[in-house]
Parts: structure tokens; sequence; C-alpha cells
């Protein structure tokens, strides 16, 4: 059982609580003296540099990423909470293939007549975030958690999800800044990747 | 107690079983479809079947067959909403709901398909058989079926505002008015009986505004008279003593003695002057009026000079 209860607790740890922890984990990691310790654990993506130092620009790009991706996040959770788009500023954050993404779940959940319900916890760093070379794409790697997002049946409120189903896992999200802007573009789920 | 391996077996074996019993339960029909962050639901097998169809799935796929106003035709001809907020307009043929992107892409942009921003428009796209579509250029919107006629959503959004005749503040019909002597006219201002005041409606992804504000009160004094006054009036204090109003008034050159009961029915009539325009949704306006009347009766009485 206390394996159970661990994993349980785990679960339970609200993204920002997340936040924190691992940006702590990062700054401690960038004083190690264990220098190949520290690059294994957080490879800097983007740049040559072995150490974990990244531009102010960089930081901010990081931030800008993460926040437009948790901005898309909390679009769909507004809108397949009532299966419709209505009001929605979904466009702020997502395009392409995600905003289509996002487009489709409603579209097919309101046909079905399910609604989503909760939110997902949506586990993300600075140190997840890839910037290209061209300082206008990214890749976000999230470690996503649907226990507590759960769709069902808007009349008798009972549960579709279908069964074993893998509910936390990694997924990977494209986003491209356009007009001075990060767009999520697309974002796709490993589900045999745990995280 | 249990060793950890053993009680993961036991876990997972309890957890096959409640499922396999969601199973049985999902066997009347339903397919499994995940979104691509991995959201997974059951719906109906026909995922686009609407309420009222589906126990006459064979009408959809009759060609003969009356088809709803939005269809789609890749999925028998099934019925879906023209408009979704968000999604736009349903385009039928194109089994597609565009909606012009906003804001546009950037000059360049591969969504504009090599053309001139100035020769069309980006749409957005959503179809739901075809998840490689997301955009797409036109010169002119794609679904026209459905086209919102902004001069009636002006004429809805008139009809919420509450628009008055006027608020005559003098003449009074108490009070004592004399031949020769001048009258000042005017009314008080408000909202329902001057202006300004908006209302809004919305059809679809169209909204239009309408402001009202009234441009001028016509007045007749009842002595087959008429004034037009283009604001309020102004409002006659004392210190002007004998003189003209100097935007609105009236000069009787006889008394009322004659008229019915006694009394000039005086009537102002003002023009509400309401300018619309689209507010979201397209860039069109223009401009509508309203009239409305308002009736008070003036005892015209004659000098009395005591020598």
């Amino acid at each position: 059982m206390p394996w159970l209860t661990a994993v349980r607790i785990r679960k339970r740890s609200t993204v920002s609580a997340a936040l924190v922890t691992f940006t702590a984990l990062a700054a401690t990691a960038g004083c190690s003296t264990n220098d190949s310790d520290t690059a294994q654990k957080s490879p800097s993506p983007t740049t040559a540099s072995p150490t974990n130092t990244v531009s102010a620009a960089e930081a901010q790009a990081r931030k800008d990423v993460i926040a437009a991706y948790q901005g898309m996040n909390n679009e769909q959770v507004k809108a397949y909470a009532k299966s419709s788009l209505a009001g929605s500023n979904i466009t702020k954050y997502a395009t392409g293939a995600a905003l289509r993404d996002t487009k489709d779940t409603v579209f097919v959940n309101m046909q079905n007549g399910i609604i989503v319900k909760g939110e997902p916890k949506v586990t993300v760093t600075e140190d997840d975030v890839a910037i290209d070379a061209t300082g206008t794409r990214a890749t976000l790697t999230v470690c996503f958690d649907l226990n507590t997002w759960e769709s069902v049946d808007k009349k008798t409120g009972k549960s579709v999800t279908p069964p074993n189903q893998v509910k936390r896992y990694t997924t990977v999200a494209h986003l491209q800044e356009q007009g001075s802007r990060w767009l999520v573009i697309d974002e796709k789920a490993d589900k045999a990747k745990t995280c | 107690m249990l060793s950890r391996p053993a009680l993961a077996g036991a876990v997972l074996a309890a957890l096959v079983s409640l499922a396999s019993g969601e199973v049985t339960a999902y066997a009347g029909g339903g397919k499994v479809v995940c979104n691509e962050r991995g959201l997974c639901r059951v719906v109906a097998d026909d995922t686009v079947s609407t309420p009222g169809q589906a126990s006459d799935g064979q009408q959809a796929s009759d060609g003969n067959a009356a088809k709803p106003k939005c269809y789609d035709s890749l999925v028998g001809n099934q019925k879906v909403p023209c408009y979704l907020k968000n999604y736009g307009y349903w385009a039928n043929g194109r089994n597609c709901y565009f909606q012009q992107a906003d804001p546009q892409p950037a000059v360049g942009d591969p969504r504009w398909e090599g053309h001139d921003p100035a020769d069309g428009a980006v749409y957005d796209a959503y179809c739901p058989d075809n998840p490689n579509m997301t955009s797409q250029w036109f010169a002119q919107p794609p679904a026209g079926g459905a086209a919102v006629d902004p001069a009636v959503l002006a004429l809805e959004a008139v009809k919420k505002m509450t628009l008055r005749g006027p608020d005559i503040a003098n003449p009074r019909a108490t009070g004592t008015y004399m031949v020769g002597v001048p009258m000042w006219m005017w009314v008080n201002q408000s909202a329902t009986t001057y202006g300004p005041q908006s209302a809004s409606a919305t059809a679809g992804a169209v909204t239009v505004t309408a402001t009202a504000k009234v441009s001028k009160i016509v007045w007749r004094t009842g002595d087959g008279a008429s004034v037009t006054c283009t604001g309020p009036g102004t409002v006659y204090v004392a210190s002007a003593g004998m003189s003209e109003s100097p935007t609105c008034g009236h000069l009787y050159t006889t008394t009322s003695a004659d008229a019915h009961s006694g009394k000039y029915e005086v009537t102002a009539t003002s023009t509400w002057a309401i300018d619309w325009q689209v507010t979201a949704g397209g860039g069109q306006a223009g401009q509508l009026t309203e009239i409305r009347q308002t009736q008070t009766q003036v005892a015209i009485g004659e000098l009395q000079v005591v020598r």
C-alpha cells in the first residue's frame, strides 16, 4: 500500500507547486560542481554550452512558451466543460493542428452530448522548453495527467471515458512565434512514455 | 501481507474485471475516439448523428430525401449546425466550417496561398472529416447561404431601445402665455427622450450596434405654424425679459379662445437619427430614423392693459 499512497500524493501535487519544485532543482543543478551530472540531467537543447545558463531573452521566451501552452490548456478546459467555443480565446493560444484538434474535440463532444469536467494536471518547467536557432519555434515536453479531467455524459453525468486508459503520460507540443505571440501549433500524446 | 508484485497483480486483476464490465456496458454500440492530447471518449458509432435522426438512419443516406439546411455530404448528408461560434458558417459541399482568420496572417504567410491580401481573405477551416484542412483562402466569403443582413439586425437593435417622444418642459399645459409675447420652447433631455442611447443585436457572427440621438424637433404650435428646432431649445431665464428664444421659439398672434376647448394643441415631433454599424463580423454601417410625438395644450391669452 505505501507505494500507492505515494503515487496518489504525487498526482495531487499542484502544477504551481511542481513548477516551483522543479525550478528550484534546476537552479541547484546550475550551481553544482558535478558538471557531467548536470549536463545529463538538464541538457540545454539550444546552445552548445554545457551549462544551464540561458540568455535573458531565451529565459523570457521559455516563460512565454509555457504561458501560451497553459493559455491553450485553460481555454480547452473552459470550452470542453460546456462543449462550446463561444466566448473562447483559444485562437490567442492555438493555431493550425492544435486549434483544429480543439475544435474537433468540442464538435465531437457536442454531437455526442459529452462535457469534460475538472481539468488536467499539466506539469512543465522552463527546462522542458527547447527553442530552435531562429528563436521562433519551440518544442515543449509536458507531463500530462488527465486523472482529474473526466469526460461525462451531459445528461446522465456518467463517465464516458473508455476503460483501461493510461491517464498520465508525456505529450510534446510545438509552438511558433507569430506576430510576437507564441501559439501552440500542435500537440501529440505519447502514452507509452510515462512521467 | 501480500508481496508488492502480488499486490500489483491483484490490483491489475481487479481493474481488468472492472474494465470488462464497462466494456459490456458499451457493447450496445459506440466507439472510442481520442484527440491529439490523448483525451479519449466513447462516442456513438456515427459521431455526427443528431438527435431525432438516430432512429431513422436510412433517411440520411437516401439521396432523394429532403436534405437538412446544413449537412455533411461525406457522412450521409447528416445535419450539422449551420453556425457555431468560433467555427463560423458551415459550407455545404465543402463540408467545412469557415471563419475569417482574425488577425489575418502576415503578408507572405503560406496561408495566403500566394494571393495578395487585397484580393480576398484567409479563413480558418474546421472540416470534421478532414484533419489536414485548417485554413483556406477565398476571394469571396465561402458560406453565402447563412448570410446575415446587418440592416435587419440594426432594426432589431433599434427595437431594444426605448425611444420616446420629446419631454416637453415648455410650454406647459398649466402655463399662461400671451399674444405678442415670445414663447420659448425647450425639452428636458434624457436618454429615452433625447438620447444618445445605444443597443446591439447579434446573429451568428455579426453584431450590429446602433446609437440613437434626436436630430430635430418639429413643433406644431396649433395656430397653423410649424417651427423646426435642431436642438433641445433654450431654457428661459427671467433676465431674458421679452426677447425671443435664441434657438427655439414662437410668437402667437391670435388667442386660443376660439380653439377647441380654448387651448391650442401643441405637438412636438422628434426625429431620432440612428447610426448603426457592424461592430463584429464586418464593416458595414448605415442610418435609420424613427419619429416620436408628444402633445400638450397651451392657452394663449391677451395681455390686458390696465389703465
